[in-house]
């Protein structure tokens, strides 16, 4: 499996690398992180929401959408994972 | 899975369901004998909602007596006036002083006397990592204090110092004086430091690596570390409670956890409450621990900690659809809940019901062509401590179908439903499950419906991405066929 932290622009602005590698640091988060400077977060469907963040996606072994969410799910998330990863 | 834009739409069609009568309706459970449901008090009843608040982002709360302090992410320090919690009045928005007047940031408070104490890590907002002081009242700033390479986080306050954690500089102490903050202690390596707490001789730091770091600060000028206990999660929060003599910690993924601290040089988990989501701030009140769990605010009965139980959740029903409360307070019987958009007060008086919680509040059925069917599972659970009894599980389109539509789970019980989507066009649809149960606040419990939407939805091929990862390199999506992947978007604002 592989996880990766894709940061967009926030209401102020691009995130910069900068701002990113203090999140990183402050956080600890132990997988890759990185900028989306297309945005790819928008042709998602978009919940009648102030902020459209948090947004996960998994996506299976062929490269399809399996599971998005704007709402943090982890135990929905988990068990598409284990689904996914055990097919 | 969530819809797009279907919170509101999808509330409409429900909205007659609402107010259906509960004692007295029959069904008929597994094992074939027959369950009424019951009328139940709801422990957690909405109050007031704070006038004023729209976009505020509420990070962390704090009650005390009659006074609610919050820190919002774009709007400074708040100070409510809550003795009439059906009613609750801003005295005071501190955020003109706080480095950016367009979005001011309070992260973290601490309150002690006629002080209250913030913090901010630093961010994009506002560049400089600071602790300030305010006068409770005015609101006047008497101080401010900034450290080079120091990022400060959660923090305690008590006997005229602050406590401060510091991230991998640790916990910084600051003596509080008329007009000053200045440093005269501080104990580096607790991991990542992220909040605190303060009782007694000893402080108690939130170390977000997973563990709880015990310091004795009997001389804050030389706090000296006196134990460090493995806890997993990630401590974001921690709240003692002096009568059990346990530190309930607030542990992200790893829900609530309760550490005795009866000798604080050799802490022992004593209880362990997993929380669906990830646990953010714990408040304490009369027996019970309060965890803002970022979907919802979980009340918990802790009067015996090795005991610990779910007495009642709460998920606040919002216009925008789903609510994040990622900070709670709670005094004198009300709590009060840090919504995204708004300051909350609910009345709490435990009792035992049943409480309905479903894995998903979406479900995106993807394409599905005319004339062909797609399922999916949804999972129920009863997380009170009362039977549950659902009598009525019914959608609010005939395309969208349920495979029952009563349901009876004993307490902790759980169980699938089966949800399908039978299309007679190629049209996009949108609709509502609800249903009504004897649980006293999810009445009815609502989970939208989609299939044939016209943006991305599951099943469709995920578009190209593109990463430009920090520390160098370039991440591809389309790199990684053959793996699971799972890509979580977000910003740092």
């Amino acid at each position: 499996m592989q996880v990766v932290g894709v940061a967009t622009g926030g209401l102020f602005g691009e995130d910069t690398t900068a701002q990113l590698e203090r999140f990183v640091a402050q956080t600890n988060v132990t997988f890759p992180v990185g900028r989306d400077d297309a945005g790819t977060h928008r042709r998602y469907p978009t919940a009648n929401s102030i902020s459209p963040f948090p947004l996960d996606v998994v996506v299976d072994k062929l490269g399809n959408i399996a599971y998005f969410n704007r709402a943090f799910d982890p135990e929905s998330m988990k068990a598409v994972i284990q689904s996914l990863i055990a097919q | 899975m969530l819809l797009s834009s279907g919170c509101t739409e999808a509330k409409a069609p429900c909205a007659g369901v609402r107010t259906s009568e509960v004692a007295g309706q029959a069904v008929t459970g597994a094992d074939g004998t027959i369950v009424s449901a019951q009328r139940y008090e709801d422990p957690l009843v909405q109050l007031s909602r704070l006038d004023g608040s729209t976009f505020v982002e509420i990070l962390e709360v704090q009650a005390v007596g009659d006074r609610v302090f919050f820190c919002s992410g774009v709007k400074g320090l708040n100070i409510v006036d809550v003795s009439t919690p059906t009613s609750m009045k801003t005295l005071a928005r501190i955020g003109s002083s706080l480095g950016s007047t367009r979005y001011p940031r309070c992260q973290h408070l601490a309150v002690e006397a006629d002080n209250v104490f913030i913090s901010n890590r630093g961010d994009e907002i506002q560049s400089t990592s600071f602790v300030a002081a305010f006068d409770r009242d005015t609101g006047a700033e008497l101080a401010t204090y900034t450290e080079p390479d120091h990022s400060f986080e959660g923090l305690a306050a008590a006997g005229g110092y602050v406590f401060a954690a510091a991230h991998d500089q640790g916990l910084v102490v600051l003596k509080v004086g008329e007009n000053s903050l200045t440093r005269v202690g501080g104990v580096g390596a607790l991991g990542n430091a992220w909040n605190v707490a303060h009782d007694g001789e000893h402080a108690y730091v939130a170390d977000s690596d997973g563990r709880l770091v015990i310091v004795n600060v009997a001389d804050p000028t030389k706090p000296v570390v006196a134990s460090v206990l493995e806890i997993g999660g990630s401590p974001q929060s921690v709240a003692i409670d002096e009568s059990t003599q346990t530190a309930w910690v607030a542990a992200g993924s790893s829900g609530l956890i309760g550490v005795s601290i009866a000798n604080p040089s050799t802490p022992l988990v004593v209880a362990e409450a997993d929380t669906p989501a990830t646990a953010l701030q714990v408040a304490l009140d009369d027996g019970h621990a309060f965890v803002a769990d970022w979907n919802d605010v979980r009340a918990y009965d802790v009067s015996q900690p090795a005991a610990v139980a779910l007495v009642s959740s709460e998920r606040i029903d919002v216009p925008q659809g789903f609510s994040r409360v990622l900070g709670v307070g709670a005094a004198n019987g009300t709590v009060f809940m840090g919504e995204w958009t708004g300051l909350y007060a609910y009345r709490f008086e435990p009792s035992v019901t049943p409480d309905i919680w479903a894995a998903e509040r979406s479900i995106d059925f993807g394409a599905v062509p005319a004339g062909s069917t797609a399922t999916a599972a949804l999972i129920l659970r009863n997380l009170g401590q009362a039977p549950l009894v659902a009598w009525d599980i019914a959608t609010t389109d005939a395309a969208f179908s349920v495979s029952q539509t009563q349901l009876v789970l004993g307490p902790g019980e759980a169980d699938a439903i089966e949800v399908s989507f039978s299309p007679g066009n190629d049209d996009e649809q949108r609709a509502c499950l609800a249903v009504r149960s004897d649980d006293p606040d999810d009445q009815p419990l609502v989970i939208e419906l989609g299939g044939n939407l016209p943006s991305l939805g599951v099943g469709d091929p995920a578009p190209d991405v593109e990463v430009q990862l920090v520390g160098g390199g370039t991440w591809r999506l389309d790199e990684q066929r053959g793996k699971v992947v799972v890509m979580a978007y977000f910003a740092t604002f």
